[in-house]
């Protein structure tokens, strides 16, 4: 029996003696190691050698260039005079990267041209299944190479490391990536070893060759993202924001045949393929990746075809040819020309084709793409948006001479803007609409199926001017092409101002076409147009060059634009002087936190959330730190980031609670009241009873915190130029109000490119006793966001007064004060004529208890003279309330008619359990299907407890209100701040409650 | 069964010098041990042969074990365990000779934390009674299947599972007491690791104890290592595991067996575990579930079922 006992200890004694063997990479996990070189099957070479350089960032003058450029202090910069790469330093937290480690800038050397927002490792899709990198260490061994090595683990699981080492050698035109994980725990995993590529919408689109896809994906949401893995032999993206600060990237495995993963606009993953990773499993990624200073993927495809060479022996054959346009022009930029080549034939559907790569054409019309040999090719030529030739070509082994691809000629439109009373040329904004319908359907376009789809498509919708239908108006100037067709071009320049309609045949060749607009007397004295949610190309989701941001501005006649960027302090302050703006208008430095990572948990609801957006301003603006500056945001509450906040305002701060009930986005919450299943039926507990709901959540104030969660100054109660869940907010905004938390509601744009909403649409009306140029006064300004001297508007503008016990006229506002006995609301309603005002609203302690309807309708919309004042009064303060005790608030608004709506869920299902949600307070669903009621009927898709909440059909083309429809998407809507009156003169204003105190 | 076979010459020589430890000198050489002595000298355990001198101990002193159930019923603990290839399941102490086929299910659920895994093993294993006092057993994972979630996250995986190898000794025979201890090899067999083989040991000691013809008490003690042969961190890990649990055999052809089970290490948990045992004269059938009550193991339950004949 010894002898068994040792035979026994002999053979563990062997595995042990095995198991310590040398170790692969940092998979050991031993101090000190080193990943292994990866691509070593990889080279690439040059003339001149490739100059390597590492070093750490320490000042702004190190960081790079272009839109989506992160790198700040503490960041690791490397180069090899081809390429630049940033690598987030440890403890940088960046989007969905928790803890730095990750790519933070990759783009042709020397140029601002990165398109890249983060680059990071993970294995799955919770916040834990990312890599959380703990150190970093920077490799110098020039002139072999330079690297960066990070190790750390999975978020949150420090049985699961990992490691991954980034490689730049002379000549690379890319980066070599070798990752590297370790299954510590003692359980089963799934996992795909994944890089994932953050685009957020942006400018940068992924193309990855598959059957009908290519630029187009398989749509998904996160609880069917499996749906949408598959394998591709690579993949590329390039940026697409219409100016020249693009270039492209891509990926290829090292090692295999195949990257596996999805593609979207929103992220990418490419990487292993899903797997089950017992205990002690182990698994390596090695891949290139590209870069090429190109417009098109193909620049990267070609490299990456390249490595797959090298590593797998393939051979690709080049495809030549060139573009020319009927009549001359340019044919430099993608819009002009863009050319698709997929594997299929002519009569195979284009969606069933496997496209292979996208080139833009060089200036001079020549082409030339590397694809693989063998196989039946259509190549597509665009322009504007649509498809105008394809040819087919057989291909061998040998490369292929495609010959010339004629386009059709192209209108070039010019246009001058002016003042009509000055006759001064002025910025301003053109919109270009089909005449007809049939138009509009035959002119319609889209960048190779992505992005929005325009009629005509002038440019990439998320980028500069022209994007999507509209072109900017610089100093009353503006060219662009339009392909030919009837048109109406419509100029705007802000609601108070009339537009101006051109009706035009454009033809190949040139038009010019003139405007005068007339500032109309609308906006009153003292206020200042203000759009206070405003996003450019610093956020991680916008596209739309600083130039041109600012220049919108402008065109919108705004006085003063808070930059709300995401995740990013940003200052427009030297544009707005680079085009003389500073005299007439100010920016506000600013941010807009924006919570990427999961975390926060609220009873009887077994997701994790994040805390939403926030706008916080005013900021200081240090382009040297991460973030400029901006605190941290993740896995905290609102009153922690608050907090963090504080030590970085520059003046009065004013922190503003974004679009409060927008849905979530991909898992990640908007608004933080919706995200927390905030219950609006119930009243908020007088203090936090622990209990962890929604409402317990929503006031408490976090430990260290020295803001409750509710200690925002002001909430959006109109978010967009479609207004689209103006609804919600507003039902959220009177719930709190009710509930005594006195809030100033703001309405602000969002806007984040030319194309998806108008900066200044809608704004707020600010009364304040500064003014906009040199002497603006940041604090004064906020003193009355803070105190809700708004009226926020798309267009019509509400003038709103009631006496005081002391006969002073109140505007409206969130300072309580007693009402004179017998007072009245004196009410005045205006706009432009081409905005349409319907009734007017008194909502009182959040019922509609006035409604004043059927305003009439100004004739031609595009007078420049006339009466404005749509609705002029008084109403009696008793009037309004009647029925209601104890102290109440007053709202006004105008617009359209309110559509039906109802409340159908949005809640947690906790009482009945019936498997549906229970209703939170919120409207939720419109009367889809038009039968006067609003109930499951109205529902869509199948299987929904609730929604959609649709805005009324866009007014058709003769009808009141369709300029205001093609301008902003939406109808039009107005609203003060409440009048709050302390009505039983107890000097302060005692809630009303959900009842609203009746 | 070549390669077995210096394995299988090594337990019985080590068996038979307790054998000499224990029992006077007296008779023949068992043929079986002589069979082991003409092994050839490379595959036989060195210094081994000269020593086989010993008769095998009467029939009747195993009179314990010969009480025990049915025959072709299974006995001891169920074998139904958290990991690989019957590691960590106990043993029977009393030797004999049978084969079978099983399975075994078991899923995990964890639904706060987005995760689950199902694990579907199917098995082959059979014991090999050298002599009444000496057993050698393996099981082979021949299917290994398993599913695991996260999240929204899926991968299936089937493969060779894993491969267990071991030996058992009876030291202890009074009667209605029984004792033996066992030693388990996990041979690197399995593929279902990316980058690892995984290898380990158990030694245990199990105890039975029959007062009555119709009830077993049974409990085991044990230790194990595992580890791999890895291009990473093996994460060598060692276990202690402490079973009881009884057997009530009302009739011939059934039998209910409870054990209680507590296991400390990287895994641990106190468990207990349900089964039920048939029989058919020489073929014996285990259905049994078990469920951790306590401990970091993951496992909502695990089940499973046995199909076996005996041949001794």
């Amino acid at each position: 029996m010894t002898r068994l006992v040792w035979l026994g200890l002999a053979g563990a004694l062997a595995a042990a003696v095995g198991a310590g063997c040398a170790k692969e990479g940092c998979l050991g996990g031993e101090d000190g190691c080193r990943v292994p070189p990866p691509c070593q099957k990889v080279a690439f070479t040059c003339s001149g050698g490739g100059a390597l350089s590492v070093e750490t960032i320490s000042a702004p003058a190190q960081r790079p260039g272009g839109w989506n450029a992160l790198g700040a202090r503490g960041d690791v910069k490397l180069s090899n005079g081809v390429v630049d790469l940033v690598i987030a330093g440890v403890g940088t937290q960046n989007y969905l990267d928790p803890n730095g480690g990750s790519i933070l800038d990759l783009s042709p050397a020397g140029q601002a041209k990165d398109t890249v927002n983060s680059v990071f490792q993970a294995v799955g899709i919770l916040p834990n299944d990312a890599a959380w990198y703990s150190t970093l260490e920077i490799i110098d061994e020039r002139p072999t190479r330079v690297a960066v090595q990070v190790r750390g683990t999975l978020d949150g699981r420090p049985n699961v490391p990992v490691s991954t080492l980034y490689e730049l050698r002379p000549c690379d035109p890319g980066v070599r990536v070798r990752t590297e994980i370790l299954n510590g725990s003692t359980d089963n995993q799934t996992w795909g070893l994944l890089d994932g590529y953050y685009w957020s919408g942006r400018e940068s689109l992924p193309f990855a060759p598959g059957a009908g896809e290519g630029f187009t994906h398989v749509s998904f949401g996160l609880t069917t993202i499996q749906k949408a893995f598959r394998a591709f032999p690579y993949f590329a993206a390039a940026g697409h924001s219409g100016d020249q600060q693009v270039s492209a990237i891509g990926a290829a495995s090292c090692t295999d045949p195949q990257l596996t993963g999805f593609h979207s606009d929103q992220i990418s993953a490419a990487g292993l393929a899903l797997e089950v990773v017992p205990p002690r499993g182990s698994l390596v990624f090695e891949r290139f990746l590209a870069v090429a200073d190109s417009k098109d993927v193909a620049g990267a495809i070609e490299l990456l075809l390249e490595v797959r060479r090298q590593v797998l022996g393939e051979t690709p054959v080049t495809l030549s040819g060139s573009v020319s346009r009927v009549g001359g022009g340019a044919l430099d930029a993608e819009r002009q020309a863009s050319v698709l080549v997929s594997e299929r034939t002519l009569t195979t559907p284009a969606d069933a084709g496997i496209p292979w790569t996208q080139v833009v054409p060089g200036a001079d019309g020549t082409f030339s793409v590397k694809v693989p040999g063998d196989k039946t090719y259509v190549v597509e030529v665009h322009a504007f948006g649509r498809k105008e030739i394809e040819k087919q070509f057989e291909v061998a082994a040998a490369d292929v001479a495609l010959g010339d691809f004629v386009l059709p000629g192209i209108a070039t439109l010019g246009v001058t803007v002016q003042d009509a009373a000055s006759l001064m040329p002025i910025d301003a904004e053109l919109f270009v609409v089909p005449e007809t319908e049939a138009g509009a359907t035959a002119l319609a376009g889209n960048l190779h199926g992505r992005f929005t789809t325009c009629s005509p498509w002038l440019g990439p919708p998320p980028g500069a001017s022209p994007a999507c239908n509209r072109i900017l108006v610089r100093n009353g100037q503006a060219t662009a092409e339009v392909p030919a067709g009837r048109y109406e071009v419509l100029a705007f320049h802000g609601p108070f101002w009339s537009l101006g309609r051109e009706l035009v045949d454009l033809q190949p060749g040139s038009t010019s076409l003139s405007f005068s607009l007339t500032r109309l007397p609308l906006k009153p004295a003292g206020a200042l147009s203000s759009d206070m949610h405003v996003h450019g190309a610093a956020s991680f989701d916008s596209s739309i060059p600083d130039l041109d941001r600012v220049l919108s501005f402008s065109a919108s006649d705004l006085d003063v634009i808070v930059a709300t960027d995401h995740e990013v302090i940003y200052d427009y302050g030297r544009v707005v002087r680079d085009l003389g703006l500073e005299s007439r208008m100010s920016t506000v430095v600013g941010l807009e936190t924006t919570g990427h990572i999961p975390w926060l948990k609220v009873k009887d609801y077994g997701f994790p959330l994040v805390i939403g957006h926030y706008n916080f301003w005013p900021l200081r603006y240090d382009p040297s730190l991460p973030r400029n500056g901006a605190p941290f945001d993740e896995r905290i509450e609102p009153g922690t980031l608050f907090t963090l906040a504080k030590t970085g305002f520059t003046g009065l701060e004013v922190i503003e609670l974004n679009h409060p009930w927008a849905e979530p986005e991909f898992g990640r919450d908007l608004g933080f009241p919706r995200a927390i299943f905030l219950d609006t039926t119930k009243d908020l507990p007088a203090s936090d009873d622990g209990s962890g709901n929604g409402a317990s959540v929503y006031i408490r104030t976090p430990p260290g915190a020295a803001y409750p969660n509710d200690g925002h100054h002001a909430q959006e109660v109109l978010n967009g130029s479609d207004s689209t869940l103006h609804l919600q907010y507003r039902a959220f905004w009177f719930y709190v109000l009710n509930q005594g938390r006195l809030k100033a509601g703001t309405a602000n744009s969002d806007s984040h490119s030319l194309t998806d909403s108008t900066v200044g649409v809608p704004q707020n009306l600010v009364f304040t006793a500064t003014a906009a140029g040199p002497g603006f006064d940041v604090t004064a300004f906020n003193t009355s966001v803070r105190e809700g001297r708004i009226i926020g508007t798309n267009g019509p503008v509400i003038s709103a007064t009631l006496e005081d016990a002391a006969g002073q006229k109140q505007g409206p506002s969130v300072k309580p004060f007693t009402p004179k006995a017998g007072a009245s609301v004196e009410v005045k309603v205006s706009s432009a004529p081409w905005i349409p005002v319907q009734e007017i609203r008194f909502v009182v302690n959040g019922a509609v208890v006035k409604t004043i309807p059927l305003l009439a309708q100004p004739m031609d919309p595009f007078a420049t003279s006339g009466d404005l004042v749509r609705y002029e009064g008084s109403t009696p303060v008793s009037e309004l309330l009647a029925g209601v005790s104890g102290d109440a608030w007053i709202v006004l608004e105008a617009g359209a008619t309110l559509p039906l709506t109802a409340d159908l869920g949005g809640g947690l299902d906790l009482a009945p359990k019936d498997g549906k949600e229970d209703p939170d307070g919120i409207p939720d669903t419109t009367d889809n299907n038009g039968d006067g009621v609003v109930n499951a009927a109205d529902v869509s898709p199948a299987g929904e407890d609730r929604g959609p909440l649709n805005n009324p059909p866009l007014p058709k083309r003769g009808a009141v209100g369709y300029y205001f429809g093609a301008i902003t998407g939406g109808p039009p809507n107005a609203f003060t701040n409440p009048f709050v009156l302390d009505l039983n003169g107890d000097g302060k204003f005692n809630a009303p409650g959900v009842k609203g105190g009746r | 069964m070549r390669t077995l076979r210096p394995l299988m010459a090594a337990a019985l020589v080590a068996g038979a010098v307790h054998a000499q430890d224990s029992a006077p000198p007296s008779g023949p050489a068992p043929a079986v041990a002589a069979e082991a002595a003409a092994a050839p000298a490379s595959e036989a355990a060195p210094a081994a042969v000269p020593e086989v001198t010993q008769a095998r101990p009467p029939p009747e002193e195993f009179a314990g074990c010969n009480q025990g159930p049915a025959h072709g019923l299974p006995e001891g603990p169920v074998a139904l365990g958290y990991f690989e290839a019957d590691m960590a399941t106990g043993r029977r102490a009393c030797p004999r000779t049978e084969v079978g086929l099983g399975g075994r299910f078991g899923a995990s659920i964890d639904t706060p934390n987005f995760y689950g895994n199902l694990g579907i093993n199917g098995l082959l294993f059979g014991s090999f009674a050298v002599r009444p006092d000496v057993e050698l057993f393996a099981t082979l994972e021949a299917a290994n299947f398993t599913y695991t979630v996260n999240a929204v996250l899926t991968a299936t995986q089937l493969t060779l599972g894993n491969f267990t190898l071991g030996g058992a000794y009876q030291v202890l025979n009074r009667g209605t007491v029984m004792g033996g201890v066992s030693a388990r090899l996990l041979l690197p067999t399995s593929f279902e690791t990316p980058g690892a083989r995984a290898v380990g040991g158990e030694l245990g000691f199990a105890a039975s104890w029959r007062p009555k013809g119709w009830l077993e008490v049974h409990g085991y003690l044990g230790a194990d290592v595992t580890s791999a042969f890895s291009r990473a961190n093996p994460y060598t890990r060692f276990g202690g595991l402490l079973m009881a649990g009884a057997q009530l055999q009302p009739v011939s052809w059934f039998a209910f067996v409870l054990d209680l089970t507590g296991r400390l290490g990287e895994v641990s948990y106190f468990a207990p575990t349900a089964g039920l045992r048939f029989r058919i004269f020489k073929f014996g059938i285990e259905v049994g579930a078990t469920l951790p009550l306590a401990g970091n193991d993951r496992h909502d339950f695990i089940m499973g079922a046995r199909f076996s004949w005996r041949f001794d």
